[in-house]
């Protein structure tokens, strides 16, 4: 069952690959790549096809058993898939309602409760490197608000906040 | 986002692609993509903030986007875009005229029935001479297109609302000067995708 069909499943498989590659420097095993990306893709290729359903916060706590004894580098393939996917679909979505509750963005919460360091950390990262907006999912893991209300809407100063306490929290 | 820099072509066959109403149309790219504001923020003449009726508990959660202090922030209805831009940037509404009036600077609303509420999906404005309408893609792209129906569809709806405000209430409300000129600096700071773009006369 494919994500959308305007994407094939190598084009899907080469853009995860690829950001794989740019970002984790520590899970170089090629086999074990192939065999998680694969994995991952069939996760994501389960979801329902209509995606549009708004969540309220803390209402997915089922999805993050799901992501309980998940290893890092399993982690870390399933949020690259996700972002992946989520960046994709949203890619002309001014509805930031819609941009928060796409349910890719909601399995990478339900991961971060799961596995709460380690997925800031890949977020922390990728809003660092790819400049992707994670400021909702990094608040709802981190339990945190770095950023001041004067500051709403404003991406680089968000940014800013959010590196600046990861690095204050030993993430970055 | 990571993908700032594609090429303009590729850009347009993705964009017509999915707004299959641009195809047959003379559209331009204005500038790349960017996160730093999206289609309401570009309608409301800003750049640097993005603007949605979003609930946050300031407690926990981050002021994500900015939305007028004063209104609803979980009301994605059409009434309360119109009552944002009409309490604090001087609009009026003018019903779904979308012609150009000299003097007038115009935007439009798009909606979409969403379980049977309309909801609010993207806005544009009018180009200040009548030169067509600016939308700004969500995190994509801004564009010059030259009517409204070029993105009407699936994605965004149709068009619901037309508002305008005369040139003297656009200037007393700042008419985005300040923007106008992050824009055409944020421009400036990729000359090379704007010439090579240009060159292929691609872009505005």
């Amino acid at each position: 069952m494919p994500v959308e069909e305007s994407i094939s499943v190598e084009e899907f498989y080469e853009t995860t690959n690829k950001s794989f590659r740019g970002l984790c420097g520590f899970a170089a095993r090629e086999e074990w790549r192939e065999k998680n990306i694969y994995r991952t893709l069939e996760r994501l290729w389960s979801m329902p096809e209509e995606c549009w359903v708004e969540k309220a916060p803390n209402s997915d706590a089922e999805d993050a058993n799901e992501w309980a004894g998940a290893s890092a580098d399993e982690l870390e393939i399933a949020f690259l898939g996700h972002a992946a996917k989520w960046e994709r679909d949203t890619r002309y979505v001014s509805s930031m309602t819609d941009v928060v509750s796409h349910p890719s963005y909601m399995q990478i919460i339900a991961m971060g409760r799961a596995s709460r360091k380690f997925v800031l950390s890949l977020l922390l990262r990728d809003l660092k490197e790819n400049e992707r907006p994670w400021f909702t999912a990094l608040a709802q893991i981190a339990g945190a608000n770095p950023m001041s209300p004067s500051d709403a809407g404003r991406v680089d100063r968000m940014s800013k906040a959010w590196i600046r306490w990861g690095m204050k929290e030993g993430l970055l | 986002m990571r993908s700032r820099f594609r090429s303009a072509k590729r850009v347009r066959e993705e964009m017509e692609q999915d707004f299959p109403n641009l195809g047959n149309s003379k559209w331009l790219l204005k500038s790349p993509n960017t996160i730093a504001y999206r289609c309401i923020a570009w309608a409301a003449c800003e750049t640097h903030r993005n603007w949605w009726p979003m609930d946050c508990d300031r407690n926990l959660f981050p002021p994500e986007v900015y939305w007028p202090p004063h209104l609803p922030v979980r009301d994605k209805s059409v009434d309360n875009f119109v009552n944002a831009f009409v309490d604090d940037l001087g609009y009026v509404s003018c019903g779904l005229d979308e012609s150009f009036e000299w003097g007038y600077q115009k935007v439009a609303i798009y909606a979409k029935t969403v379980g049977g509420i309309k909801e609010t999906k993207h806005m544009a404005r009018q180009h200040l001479l009548g030169r067509g309408w600016l939308s700004k893609l969500g995190p994509s792209e801004d564009i010059v297109h030259p009517t409204l129906r070029n993105l009407e569809g699936d994605l965004y709806g149709s068009v619901e609302r037309i508002l305008k405000r005369d040139w003297r209430t656009a200037y007393s409300s700042g008419l985005g000067w300040g923007s106008s000129f992050r824009f055409f600096r944020y421009r400036l700071k990729h000359p090379s995708w704007i010439l090579s773009n240009l060159k292929k006369g691609l872009l505005y």
